[in-house]
């Protein structure tokens, strides 16, 4: 019984220990930052470059009952977006992070040979769909994580309107059929969920020098999980906006 | 004995008379021929003046100018032409000047031009290349008279001779003009293959060894209505690069066979239909200059071509002929047989699917722009915050 208690006081004094150490290394982390906070460069903006495996909902809308022109055309093979996104850090939330307003612009498309009518055999004919996704989003950078408590991750959500301008093309140019043109617009939502990790604790004398000398605060490897619901909101729509992963690089200025 | 002065001098006076009635005369009489800086004018077959060629100089002559008869119009210019001697226009690689080549087992000029340059101060003749080229050999390895001598010379620089003949001999020459020759493409492309597509053919080839000759490629398509070309047209010839010097037209013509097949039995593509004939186009001929190409493409690398305008239905006979940087065609690859058929693109299948989006709205240009203009506000709020 005196060994049990010798043993759980022995416990206790080593969870207060590391609980001492712990708000000790935090503190010296708070006055790390508070130190590299204070001699930083002013933080209003960021910029995403984004990558993105893209496949369009095409085949989600429901006035094909089923029907799959998009996979039977282009197939279940992801193609890659590429794309920019332009952040204005409007103002910072304590102890949350930053808020702000942002803007995306992508492309992507897609190539294949098209279908011998009545056959499942290809021509040698090409058929191209180009998709620019763009979007305007609420911006919600949580870094509290990484300037508070030395925790080099952001988590971060964005939620807006998607717009994404498109263009069917034909051996002879963008496809036509009897009444109708194969080019268009596709309006609907916009969200992403993701989480960034700055790249500044892995070379923090670096970091600092680059702020000095170009004024980027904070460098970052992203990936995010968006959904660009783009169906004209219920309306007659080309569906091309995707559920997709995306990832990239990110800096804060 | 004594002699007078006077006597003295009447014999001088004598003597210089007489090497004056020799000499002079000679001197007066010497022949000479020039040709004006403009005096070259390339001409049609019918003597007309022909239209300038893009990037070729006027003394390049191609296969084209062999094949549609031009010629030159030449202003001879020329001075105390001799009664006794003829103006010739001697052509070769040698030195025409020389009678050995002129004449005999030797020889290996030609006479570029019938006959002699009339006895006036200036005329204009009219030269035509296929006698530049070669003209009534008699040597084995020479074009004999009468044979086609287009397509035969490659990278030749044959030199146009004046000379004043007397005798057999040269009595006086000048003016000679260098031609470049070339009036072989490169040789054919390989593996050729024809796909089909709404009211189109896609042919794709391997591009051929002599790349370096290469500029571009056309495509030929024969839907059966095309003339018949002559099987004694020239054909790939693998002995015409020295120049000057051309094989026996006679011993390939043989080669050329007018083409019908069925696409079972030729290098073809999965979706290449149909059977086809074609007299027009025979393999490894050159194609003739009257028929047109249905499909031309730029760069010695190109592999593909998409030839439209076609009609869905129709098989075609398909050949391609790689083209040298003076616009040679060469001999035309293998034959292949395409009937273009109707295609669903994406947007066909989409609609066709049930699929109701589409249109000519151009609503989207704006929106674009309110985006450009959303990311321009936002540029400038950064700039002005930079500044502060």
């Amino acid at each position: 019984m005196r060994r049990s208690h010798s043993l759980l006081a022995a416990l206790v004094a080593a969870g207060a220990c590391l609980a001492t150490l712990t708000a000790t290394s935090a503190a010296a982390a708070q006055d790390r930052n508070r130190d590299r906070n204070r001699f930083a460069s002013p933080q209003h903006f960021a910029l995403e470059l984004r990558f993105a495996p893209y496949r369009a909902n095409i085949d989600d809308e429901p006035g094909l009952n089923g029907k799959t022109p998009y996979r039977d055309t282009f197939g279940d093979d992801y193609r890659l977006q590429v794309g920019i996104e332009f952040d204005w850090q409007i103002f910072r939330v304590p102890y949350l992070g930053t808020v702000g307003a942002g803007i995306g612009v992508g492309y992507t498309g897609m190539s294949a040979k098209a279908k011998l009518t009545g056959t499942n055999s290809d021509s040698a004919e090409d058929t191209t769909l180009q998709i620019f996704p763009m979007y305007a989003v609420a911006v919600l950078r949580a870094d509290v994580l990484s300037r508070n408590l030395h925790i080099p991750l952001v988590p971060y959500a964005k939620a807006g309107l998607g717009y994404a301008p498109w263009r069917a093309y034909g051996p002879n140019g963008t496809a036509r059929t009897a009444d109708s043109v194969g080019k268009g617009q596709s309006f609907g939502t916009h969200l992403a969920l993701g989480i960034a990790l700055q790249l500044d604790v892995f070379d923090q004398a670096a970091a600092r020098d680059i702020d000095e000398a170009v004024g980027i605060n904070h460098s970052y490897l992203w990936a995010e999980y968006f959904m660009a619901n783009l169906n004209n909101f219920g309306g007659s729509a080309l569906r091309v906006g995707a559920n997709t992963f995306a990832f990239g690089l990110a800096f804060e200025f | 004995m004594s002699f007078p002065v006077s006597s003295a001098v009447r014999l001088v006076r004598v003597i210089l008379f007489a090497v004056l009635a020799l000499v002079v005369p000679r001197i007066a009489l010497a022949q000479t021929v020039t040709i004006p800086d403009s005096g070259y004018t390339r001409a049609e077959g019918d003597g007309k003046t022909a239209p300038d060629r893009n990037n070729i100089k006027p003394e390049v002559i191609t296969y084209d100018d062999c094949a549609n008869d031009r010629g030159y119009n030449i202003v001879v210019n020329t001075t105390a032409y001799d009664q006794t001697s003829e103006l010739q226009l001697w052509a070769g690689t040698q030195d025409c000047t020389n009678v050995t080549v002129r004449s005999g087992s030797t020889q290996q000029c030609w006479r570029a031009f019938p006959g002699a340059v009339p006895r006036v101060a200036s005329s204009t003749i009219n030269v035509k290349v296929r006698d530049i080229l070669s003209y009534a050999k008699t040597q084995p390895d020479y074009v004999k008279a009468g044979d086609d001598v287009c397509a035969k010379a490659a990278q030749a620089n044959i030199t146009l001779y004046y000379i004043f003949v007397k005798g057999g001999e040269a009595a006086g020459t000048g003016a000679n003009k260098v031609f470049t020759v070339d009036t072989v493409g490169p040789p054919a492309p390989t593996e050729i293959t024809t796909g089909i597509g709404e009211q189109l053919l896609v042919v794709n080839w391997k591009p051929s060894s002599e790349t370096t000759d290469t500029q571009s490629y056309n495509v030929y398509c024969d839907d059966g209505t095309l003339p018949a070309t002559d099987a004694s047209a020239p054909v790939d010839s693998s002995t015409t690069a020295d120049a000057g010097v051309a094989s026996d037209a006679s011993d390939a013509s043989g080669d050329a066979q007018a083409f019908a097949a069925s696409s079972s039995g030729i290098s073809t593509q999965a979706n290449t239909s149909g059977t086809c004939s074609s007299s027009a186009l025979i393999e490894g001929s050159v194609p003739p200059a009257s028929i047109k190409p249905c499909g031309t493409v730029s760069g010695p690398a190109a592999t593909t071509a998409t030839v439209t305008d076609r009609v869905n239905g129709v098989t075609y006979a398909v050949a391609v002929s790689a083209v040298d940087q003076y616009g040679n065609p060469g001999p035309l690859s293998t034959i292949t047989c395409a009937t273009p058929a109707p295609t669903d693109d994406f947007f066909d299948l989409y609609r066709r699917s049930g699929g109701s989006a589409g249109g000519c709205n151009e609503a989207g240009s704006g929106s674009v722009s309110a985006m450009v203009v959303l990311g321009a506000i936002a540029l400038a709020a950064f700039v002005r915050r930079r500044r502060a």
